[in-house]
């Protein structure tokens, strides 16, 4: 049941995909400025232009040149940068893991944190705990990343002289360094994550706790660590699975920024320069392994919900 | 004369505190012999479901209090157990059912889990020995395809089967008292009839007592042994049930009559009787249901009655000059 309910989700979500790149050709097509003029320098002949333009392909009609695109795409070859004269295939999977590894990391301690947290305070409702957990929260959502990784560098690098606060060493090379490198960064990340996600906690779990089956479930003699622990904590989830995955998709948005302050090379930064650059390859590129990323992530999240709602398979 | 099953003595639960503060339950005093189906009647407000939540300590403190008196248990006092006590005790020798048998099953996991979850509670099973043990429930209270029903969750059967699975987990624990509040109120006319027969055929089989909360008097003739009458968190009447529908002493039971609920109404509401319970229960002193009663005297004002006539236990002033009920003590046996 849950396979074919995984089947049917995955050929959903084509459609999507199609569309999703569809809207990431046009939009670097439909930009200002010309790739050929760009790549040849202002001092090109017209014929000079018009002879890469051909050589390009960008004198065919635009369905035909998005076809061509996404044919490629597909096999993996996303064009070659215009900046750098580099395959883009190579730089967005040289960047991709620095950034995935900070989204999932923050993303990690937005779950360890945030998600116990909303236990806690939903458990104890309006006692001292909880209105201890909902204030830092609250916070949390009133403070941008930023200031909290420029805290951050100032409290344990500045300070501490505990962290380095600057650059990137890959996992490969020494997971020690890695996390020592990136325990800031995640941390300014999924600050924002952590809040929302004890919120939403503690939210699901007070709403679930006034509901009759806790009733019975205590009326059958169970522990109240099991009540709370299985029975609504299960039913609780549901919700949570949900603000999870959408920040998933803002974890990347924020990864831009985050990236920046501390100087990690991801795509974020990579993006940053082939906007600027008028790199439309590159953009390309970038924009189309995210919203796939985006797509998929959302798409295991869906499955994660069924797996906990068996009302969600059988609709 | 043996011991009862249950002996509640003086109850009381409120909510709140401070003027505010409502009396839900309000000095109940019952027994309960064992295999025997009592039914609380009474319309919506009057204590019935926090009564019956009471008696297994499950009404929520905040908000609510139990304020005083015992539940006698087979001889040992609900009202004093701790909580590892009370554990033990509930879904094992007293179980519950509910209104919506849909919303007291959680709608994240199989029946079959609920139920073996219920059976290894209370006694150590192997996983495979419980699911049998709850097939074999579900057999029991009359489950279609109990194998198949086993994973199956509550939203993948109706509300009647639904109920027949919460009966089943109730049942697991062979407990020796049965606590239905409003268990058909939610269903339809047919499946009603059905669980009230499974509920009197597995009386008859396991000799558990029942306590029967409905605000039906229909189905009250067709199940009770005995009838208790609850009114603003007091007991108005308490009287065998035939005795009791052969003609019912106080004025509010009166008036429950002539509302003439059948079986198959699902909402046989008093507005044959004027005015509204009184919320936040009793005033101090007087009778509860003075200011509705067609037949009230200046005495119902000052001070609570409880009288004996015949086998019956009846809170009216009417019936003075019959034996004076003992506080705290049971009129209803003969
Ligand atoms: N959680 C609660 N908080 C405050 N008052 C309550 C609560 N539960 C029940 N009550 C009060 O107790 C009284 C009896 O309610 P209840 O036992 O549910 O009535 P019944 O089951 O007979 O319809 C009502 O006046 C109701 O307002
Ligand atoms: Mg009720």
């Amino acid at each position: 049941m849950l396979l074919r309910y995984a089947i049917r989700r995955l050929i959903g979500a084509i459609p999507t995909l199609l569309l999703a790149s569809m809207l990431v050709f046009l939009i670097s097509h439909l930009a200002p400025g010309d790739p050929a003029s760009q790549i040849l320098g202002s001092y090109a002949s017209p014929a000079e232009l018009e002879q890469a333009r051909e050589d390009m392909g960008l004198n065919a009609p635009l369905p035909v040149q998005y076809e061509r695109w996404l044919l490629r795409a597909a096999t993996g070859d996303l064009g070659r940068s215009i900046n750098w004269n580099l395959p883009v295939s190579e730089m967005i999977v040289e960047r991709l893991p620095r950034t995935a590894g900070l989204a999932v990391l923050a993303l990690t301690i937005s779950i360890l944190l945030g998600v116990p947290l909303g236990i806690i305070a939903g458990v104890r409702q309006n006692r001292l705990s909880d209105r201890l957990a909902m204030l830092v929260s609250l916070l949390g959502l009133s403070v941008p990343d930023f200031v909290v990784g420029l805290l951050l560098v100032i409290v344990f690098t500045v300070q501490l002289g505990l962290l380095p606060s600057l650059g990137y060493v890959s996992f490969s090379s020494s997971p020690y360094q890695w996390a020592l490198h990136m325990i800031m960064p995640a941390f300014a990340l999924g600050y924002l994550m952590t809040a929302v996600t004890a919120r939403m906690t503690r939210a699901s779990i007070i709403e679930n706790l006034g509901q009759e089956f806790v009733l019975s479930a205590r009326a059958k003699g169970l522990s109240e660590r099991r009540v709370v622990g299985v029975h609504v904590l299960k039913a609780a989830m549901i919700p949570v699975v949900t603000v999870i995955g959408i920040n998933l998709g803002a974890v990347f948005r924020g990864a831009v920024v985050i990236e920046a302050i501390f100087a990690i090379p991801g795509i974020g930064g990579l993006m940053m320069s082939a906007i600027s650059a008028r790199d439309y390859p590159v953009i390309q590129g970038c924009l189309l392994v995210s919203v796939t990323i985006y797509i998929f992530v959302n798409l295991a999240v869906d499955l994660v919900y069924a797996v906990l709602d068996p009302r969600i398979r059988y609709r | 004369m043996t011991e009862p099953l249950l002996a509640i003595e003086n109850l009381a639960v409120h909510f709140g505190t401070g003027p505010g503060s409502v009396r839900a339950v309000d000095g109940v005093s019952l027994t309960l012999e064992r295999g025997e189906i009592l039914a609380v009647v009474g319309e919506s407000g009057s204590g019935k479901s926090v009564l019956s939540r009471a008696i297994l300590r499950l009404v929520r403190e905040p908000p609510g209090r139990l304020v005083g008196g015992h539940i006698r248990f087979e001889g040992r006092d609900i009202a004093a157990m701790s909580p590892s006590e009370l554990r033990a005790l509930r879904g094992d020798q007293i179980s519950m059912i509910f209104q919506e048998p849909m919303a007291s099953l959680n709608p994240v996991f199989t029946i079959g889990f609920q139920i073996s979850e219920a059976l290894r509670t209370h006694r150590s099973l192997s996983r495979r020995a419980a699911r049998a043990e709850a097939i074999r429930l579900l057999e029991q209270v009359g489950m279609a395809d109990a194998a198949l029903r086993y994973d199956a969750y509550p939203n993948q059967i109706s509300g009647g089967m639904c109920q027949r699975a919460m009966i089943a987990q109730a049942l697991a624990c062979r407990p020796r008292l049965l606590i239905a509040d409003e268990p058909t109120t939610a269903l339809d006319v047919t499946i009603q009839a059905q669980i009230l027969a499974l509920l009197r055929r597995l009386r008859d089989e396991t000799h558990m007592a029942i306590i029967l909360v409905t605000h039906n008097l229909g189905v009250v003739a067709e199940m009770a042994d005995r009838v208790a009458v609850m009114y603003a968190g007091r007991l108005a009447e308490v009287a065998d049930a035939q005795t009791f529908f052969a003609g019912p002493l106080h004025p509010y039971s009166r008036g429950l009559m002539a509302s003439v609920p059948r079986i198959g109404d699902r909402v046989a509401t008093l507005r044959a009787i004027p005015g509204v319970i009184p919320r936040g229960g009793a005033a101090a002193a007087g009778c509860t249901f003075r200011d509705r009663c067609p037949q009230a005297m200046d005495i119902c004002r000052q001070t609570p009655p409880e009288f004996i006539q015949g086998g019956s236990r009846v809170s009216c002033w009417l019936h003075a000059g019959s034996d004076i009920a003992a506080p705290a003590a049971e009129g209803a046996a003969p």
